[in-house]
């Protein structure tokens, strides 16, 4: 009779078993863990803008510094449940008397809520510079240097950056600080990070570039390593007539058309265009299509898509519009981009609802969107809107 | 920078007087009962027992407003409130002890002086400032001694008849309102589709200025200046209006006083009529034989009638060209090309480039 230590089949098998495990613990430690954070204090210059990924990551865009900062939140409990906020009607008034100074001296740049506990954070700035003109952003009169975060109650507390897990890349190139915007005489390097979204691991950043060729998509793998992809962006402007470089994307989302990855992106004043994901190569310039001309004077604000009884709806919100809502299947049947002067809307139809004005819109949970909205009154309100609606 | 509030009486008279002293961010408690600072010392800082509102001077109709972002803590005899960000002058801030929820809060006020705001900006001129205007005046200008507020503009400026009746929308609203980079000069344009002539608002509305009014530009005194501060009084200019002007500036019938040699006496120009006295500073130069600008500053004077140019260095002799360039207006925004109403005589559109006029001097 052999000894079982003679017997091959068990090393076999016992070396398959443990690799068994290796591969399922690897898989199990998720982007948290692959994503090696350090802990430490960040000081972003602005935090421009911002977006969540999985497992309560918290992407910060530092358009001033030029950084992208990924934040472990460690805000990782489920929501309880799949209903909505309770109304906030004066959300800047409830945060300036946390801060100690009048309701006009807050500033909210950017919001993003985190899909597991359905908690909202904001960049805020407390005071600004002089605003002067109807297309001055919040990022165009002041930094964004304070991160608050709300949980479902309306309770408030500071996420503090001087201790914190994270892990940064830089922007490279971005716009020089010292170039201004041609009529809005503002600095234009508050645009070197101007949306962001993460998507299947990779983290999409839109912005200015200090290229002729200003307008850029830069692509980062996630967990953040040393590459850096970055594509220039070229669009038609039926209103203007004209393909253009130095606009960039304001608001941006993937969808899914025809089973291929594309990328919705807004610009000002107001032309909706799309991009396949595969056209974004380091180094190439590339021409999106452009599927509508929205309205001028216009400054789209934030974009959002979700899916919802087996529906994708994309909801656009504006600074001079209403509320937009296109259906995939009218942007699948624009077939042709618009390449030639077209009066100043034309091109995918959407359904619009009241709610011009909607400064920032997430995703809240399964059944609603949150949005911030200033009201006639002048205050700014927070709600959630039920995505059954729209 | 250390400011101390006394209360007296609040407190059982027994105990020592309740003090507080208040720097940028902090705010230091002492003379508070042994009793309360015990019960607070065994609470964690970051309980409500100890809050402070922005804003506030009393607790009634709080309703939902949350407690400034701080912390607190009792330091031996004494209970320090430690602010997030530091306190905004010139609002009460109310502090709240409460050290059991069943307990009557405890309130007290504090706050630090507002900063000093400069003094109140003051109407500096308004152009045109002659006592006539023509019917189709085109802009008004007005000048601040220190920056305005934004937002005010068309709700602080009004035209009114002798008897205080307003002038309907003399106005064209622009909402970014069309200041200076320094908010110091206002230009406001009297509604252009109510002066062309055939248009539509003229038509239906007529001149905003009718030709033979006696009319008030009047500058509201409650328009607050950048920081929120009042000019004061109200200005009245009056004026008459005139027949509509429907030439243009003739830089050939400009005198040129033309001093002499070795001199640093400016050069005179005396205008055919009143010129934009704003666009005139950008819209006149000075070049040599060689076509080389001369080094120098030019002065357009109040009443946009005349302007002088002052050499940086003494007149050389030799040939000079007063150059000017072809958009410079008149009030009523007839530039040296084209007369801003015209009448439209078969495809004749337009009347070319604009371009540089000049007029020749020695200087001997």
């Amino acid at each position: 009779m052999r000894s079982l230590t003679q017997a091959p089949w068990l090393k076999v098998l016992i070396v398959l078993m443990l690799s068994m495990l290796w591969v399922t613990t690897a898989q199990a430690a998720g982007l948290l863990t692959r994503a090696e954070f350090n802990e430490g204090a960040v000081t972003p210059k602005s935090m421009s803008a911002l977006t969540f990924g999985p497992e309560g990551i918290l992407f910060v865009g530092d358009a001033v510094g030029a950084k992208i900062y990924a934040l472990d939140t460690g805000d990782r409990t489920a929501a309880a449940d799949q209903e909505p906020l309770p109304e906030e009607r004066d959300l800047e008034g409830k945060i300036a008397a946390m801060m100690g100074i009048p309701a006009g001296d807050v500033l909210i740049h950017d919001m993003a809520v985190n899909p597991i506990s359905q908690n909202v954070y904001m960049s805020i700035s407390r005071g600004r510079a002089a605003w002067n003109s109807a297309f001055l952003m919040p990022n165009d009169i002041g930094n964004a240097s304070i991160l608050l975060r709300m949980d479902k109650k309306g309770n408030f507390s500071e996420v503090k950056l001087n201790k914190v897990r994270f892990s940064a890349v830089d922007v490279p190139n971005p716009i020089a600080e010292d170039k201004v915007h041609r009529w809005k005489e503002t600095k234009l390097r508050v645009d070197a990070v101007s949306d962001l979204f993460f998507h299947q691991d990779k983290l999409y950043v839109a912005g200015l570039s200090n290229e002729e060729f200003a307008s850029t998509m830069r692509v980062y793998d996630f967990p953040f390593k040393q590459q850096k992809s970055a594509t220039k962006l070229e669009i038609y402007h039926g209103a203007h007539g004209k393909w253009e470089t130095a606009s960039p994307i304001r608001a941006f989302v993937p969808l899914k058309i025809d089973d291929k990855d594309h990328m919705l992106a807004a610009y000002l004043c107001t032309p909706l265009v799309s991009f396949t994901m595969d056209q974004f190569q380091d180094g190439k310039a590339i021409r999106g299509k452009t599927l509508a001309e929205l309205g001028s004077g216009n400054q789209p604000l934030d974009m959002v898509a979700f899916e919802r009884k087996g529906k994708t709806r994309i909801v656009l919100s504006n600074s001079n519009r209403t509320l937009m809502i296109f259906d995939p299947a009218d942007i699948k049947k624009q077939s042709e981009g618009i390449t030639s002067e077209v009066a100043h809307k034309a091109g995918v139809p959407y359904k619009d609802r009241s709610g011009v004005q909607v400064q920032q819109m997430d995703n809240f949970n399964d059944k609603f969107l949150v949005m911030m909205q200033r009201l006639p009154n002048g205050k700014l309100a927070m709600y959630c809107y039920n995505k059954d609606w729209l | 920078m250390i400011w101390i509030c006394l209360w007296f009486g609040l407190f059982d008279p027994s105990q020592q007087a309740v003090q507080l002293e208040v720097t940028a961010r902090s705010v230091m408690v002492t003379g508070l009962p042994a009793t309360t600072l015990a019960t607070l010392a065994a609470q964690d800082g970051a309980t409500s027992a100890v809050r402070v509102y922005f804003d506030r001077n009393d607790l009634v109709n709080l309703a939902d407003q949350p407690a400034l972002m701080g912390q607190w803590r009792v330091v031996g005899e004494r209970l320090q409130f430690q602010a997030r960000f530091p306190f905004r002058g010139g609002y009460d801030h109310l502090l709240v002890i409460q050290p059991e929820a069943d307990e009557v809060p405890q309130t007290f006020l504090f706050s630090l002086p507002a900063p000093e705001k400069p003094p109140a900006a003051q109407l500096t001129g308004i152009f045109p400032n002659a006592d006539t205007v023509p019917a189709n005046l085109l802009r008004w200008y007005l000048f601040f001694d220190r920056p305005m507020a934004h937002g005010y503009a068309y709700r602080m400026v009004r035209v009114e008849t002798p008897s205080g009746d307003v002038v309907a929308a003399p106005f064209v609203v622009v909402a970014e309102e069309l200041w200076d980079p320094s908010h110091r000069r206002l230009t406001l344009f009297l509604d252009p589709g109510r002066i062309k002539r055939g248009v539509g608002p003229r038509q239906s509305h007529g001149l905003p200025l009718q030709p033979g009014r006696e009319l008030e530009l009047v500058i509201d005194g409650r328009w607050p200046d950048a920081h929120g501060s009042a000019l004061g009084q109200d200005v009245r200019h009056r004026f008459r209006v005139t027949a509509e002007d429907d030439r243009s500036p003739e830089p050939k019938a400009w005198r040129l006083s033309v001093p002499k040699v070795g001199e640093r006496t400016p050069l005179q120009v005396t205008f055919d009529e009143v010129l934009d006295r704003e666009q005139a500073k950008r819209f006149l130069a000075l070049a040599d034989g060689t076509d080389t600008a001369v080094a120098g500053t030019w002065l357009v004077a109040d009443d946009g009638l005349t302007a002088s140019f002052e050499p940086a260095q003494p007149w050389r002799a030799g040939d000079y060209q007063l150059q000017i360039y072809s958009r410079l207006e008149d009030l009523a925004g007839n530039n040296l090309r084209q007369t801003f109403n015209r009448p439209m005589t078969g495809d004749q559109v337009g009347a070319g480039a604009h371009r540089t006029i000049t007029r020749s001097f020695q200087i001997r």
